[in-house]
Parts: C-alpha cells; sequence; structure tokens
C-alpha cells in the first residue's frame, strides 16, 4: 500500500471488476475499444492479483476508499532493470486536477526506491497531449517518434517512446528536497 | 508457404534444425546482439521451442533461413503481429558465423518484408536492433528501414547497457523502392 496526499495505490480487488469493465470498454481510454465481457474484466482483475514477476498491478484510490483509476509496471526485466509504466485515470471528472502526476510520483517512488530500477519507460500516443504533458512534467525523456504503431478512428497514430533513468529521477528527487521548505 | 530467392530459401521450421539451432543459439559471438541467449538452452528447451512453434499462428511466423542447396543458415520471425494496427516486429539472425557477410540475411530480409507486406497485408513493418552493431544498422538502412530514435539502456551485456535503435519500414516506403529498382 502506498499513499499520497491525496491517493492510494493498493492491490486489486475482485470489488474492483465493475469499474474496470467500465474503462476497458471506453474507447477515449482503450486505443481501440472492444466490447469487453464481465467475465474478461474478471479474469484481467484476477491476472493481475496473480503474482507475476513481470508485472506489478495497482489499483488507484481516493483515500476515502473511492475507485480513481489503475497503475502497473508491465515488461519487466530482471537482468536490463527495466519496466514499461502505464496509467489509467477512470474517472473522467478527475481529469485535468493532478490526480495523475500524484499517482505517478507514487509509482516512480516505488519502481526506483523499492525495486531498485535502472530505467522506466512509457509510450504516450500524439493524440494524448495530457500524457505527453504529464511525461514531460516527470522528466520522461522522447528516445523515438515510433510511427503508426496505433489505429484509432480511421487514421494510423504515432507514439512517443520515452523513459527516465534512476540517475535523472534521483536527480529530481534531491532538487525537490532541496527546494522545499523547512 | 515457402519463399525462394536467389540465394536463400525461408522454409518453415522442423525438428532437424534442434542441433544447428542450438549451436548458434548457445554461442554469446552470435547472440551479443540478439535479445535471446541470455541462458543456457538445453536440448529439451529447445525442441519443446520448435514444437510450440510449429503450430500455425496469427501473431507469430517463424521461417529456418536455408541456402538454396539446404545448407541451413539461421532464422527469421515475424512476431508480435497485430491484426487492428496491421503491423509486426522482425528479427533475424544468421546462426552460422562462416556465412556472415555473404548477403544471405539481406535476402532474407527482403523475402520477408515482401511477405509481410504482399501477402499478410501490412501497413509497417519495424524492429530493434543494437546501437553498437553498425553492420546490422547500415543493412536495415540500405533495405529501407528508417531509424525513429535511440533507445537508452534497453539492453544489458557485458557488464553494460546499451541503447537500441527503433527502425520502422512503412508499406509506402517499400513500395516506392520495389517499384524504383524493378524499373531501373
Amino acid at each position: 500500500m502506498l499513499t499520497g496526499a491525496t491517493l492510494r495505490l493498493r492491490p486489486l480487488s475482485a470489488a474492483d471488476v465493475p469499474a474496470v469493465q467500465q474503462w476497458l470498454n471506453d474507447a477515449e481510454i482503450v486505443p481501440f475499444a472492444r466490447p469487453v465481457t464481465l467475465a474478461y474484466a474478471q479474469a484481467r482483475v484476477a491476472a493481475s492479483q496473480t503474482p507475476d514477476e513481470r508485472r506489478i498491478v495497482f489499483t488507484v484510490e481516493s483515500l476515502d476508499g473511492e475507485y480513481v483509476g489503475e497503475t502497473r509496471l508491465f515488461g519487466m526485466d530482471p537482468e536490463n532493470r527495466h519496466a514499461e509504466w502505464g496509467l489509467v485515470i477512470a474517472d473522467r471528472a478527475r481529469w485535468g486536477r493532478g490526480i495523475g502526476k500524484e499517482a505517478a510520483h507514487l509509482m516512480l517512488r516505488y519502481a526506483f526506491g523499492t525495486l531498485k530500477l535502472h530505467q522506466v519507460t512509457a509510450r504516450v500516443r500524439d493524440d494524448n497531449p495530457r500524457a505527453l504533458a504529464l511525461s514531460r512534467a516527470l522528466h520522461f525523456r522522447t528516445e523515438a517518434r515510433l510511427r503508426a504503431r496505433f489505429f484509432r478512428h480511421g487514421h494510423y497514430v504515432d507514439c512517443h517512446e520515452m523513459s527516465l533513468l534512476r540517475e535523472e529521477w534521483e536527480a529530481k528527487e534531491r532538487a525537490a528536497l532541496a527546494a522545499a521548505p523547512e | 508457404m515457402t519463399l525462394e530467392g536467389k540465394k536463400v530459401r525461408l522454409r518453415p521450421i522442423s525438428l532437424d534444425d534442434i542441433d544447428l539451432a542450438l549451436s548458434w543459439i548457445n554461442d554469446p559471438e552470435v547472440t551479443q546482439t540478439l535479445m535471446t541467449g541470455r541462458y543456457p538452452m538445453t536440448r529439451e528447451a529447445e525442441r519443446k521451442w520448435l514444437e510450440d512453434h510449429m503450430k500455425v499462428s496469427a501473431t507469430d511466423i517463424i521461417y529456418t533461413i536455408e541456402k538454396l542447396d539446404g545448407t541451413y543458415l539461421g532464422g527469421i520471425t515475424l512476431f508480435n503481429i497485430r491484426p487492428v494496427e496491421h503491423h509486426a516486429e522482425v528479427g533475424i539472425s544468421i546462426g552460422i558465423k562462416s556465412e556472415w557477410g555473404k548477403g544471405y540475411g539481406r535476402e532474407a530480409m527482403e523475402l520477408m518484408l515482401r511477405y509481410g507486406f504482399a501477402e499478410l497485408n501490412l501497413h509497417l513493418i519495424y524492429l530493434h536492433v543494437h546501437a553498437d552493431h553498425p553492420r546490422a544498422v547500415r543493412l536495415y538502412e540500405k533495405i529501407g528501414f528508417v531509424r525513429e530514435g535511440r533507445l537508452r539502456d534497453r539492453a544489458y551485456r557485458g557488464g553494460k547497457y546499451h541503447d537500441y535503435f527503433a527502425m520502422s519500414i512503412l508499406r509506402d516506403e517499400w513500395e516506392s523502392l520495389n517499384t524504383a529498382s524493378s524499373g531501373a
């Protein structure tokens, strides 16, 4: 359990299934929304609850226990010590309020501080300016523009392949600590 | 389906490939620039891999590369095939070191691109290559792959981190290159 000022990252539970099914069917959130059944959502939540050395999944909730979304590290590689990071803020009423940034800080502290990863990568679609702004604010660097990796609403969409190295994250944390008031 | 060129043929994998495949999969000189070969591969595991990959798959297409006289050279794979985005990743290895530098890899890759675009109707084919493997990078550029960027530290090998280049070729690019060469 990772707790911040307004959010908590906690393990998934069976009670998350209806909320997960809802955002899996939201074309604004999932690049190509397929009809996702309750059974599929149940299986997905069950899989996310199973320990897996290549994947770690948290539910993001408010401190009073309301479902907010999901964040995960996946494609983890024990030798390269990197992981890809994903974040979904499912409740659209909460978009644009800094929720993503707080969830991201909790996750990055976990990835670099607890898991001691060397690098966290992220893939952000060109048509998702909010995610791009968040990743840049977190000091992720665009390393490549991957062409046509997504297809939405009749068009191919490029994406940014981004990463943040451990030493970059540590330098940023030190600077934030130094700037913090006593 | 078998794909035949002027120097090489791509044919379905076979259990008869097991000894030659094992010889390079366990050779660090061959695998140091590949995304495989970090662990000791047993004969049993290699047999199981070959058996598992003999099933017809919609997401992974695996060929053995051989000379036209049937001499084994290595393997080439089109994987992560995505039906909505119409793209796939490609990976290749000429595992027999004495056959490096003879143009076999280039022709195998060209056959696979033709297959991906003209038979599977793909929109894009992409790959990852070690940035410090200039021979491969040059080859992919000659074939028509475009560099999309440099991915930092994606591979830890030999005591340090190495970068990858992300490269890709669009169907339009492939078509114009092939029209140009056949018209010349």
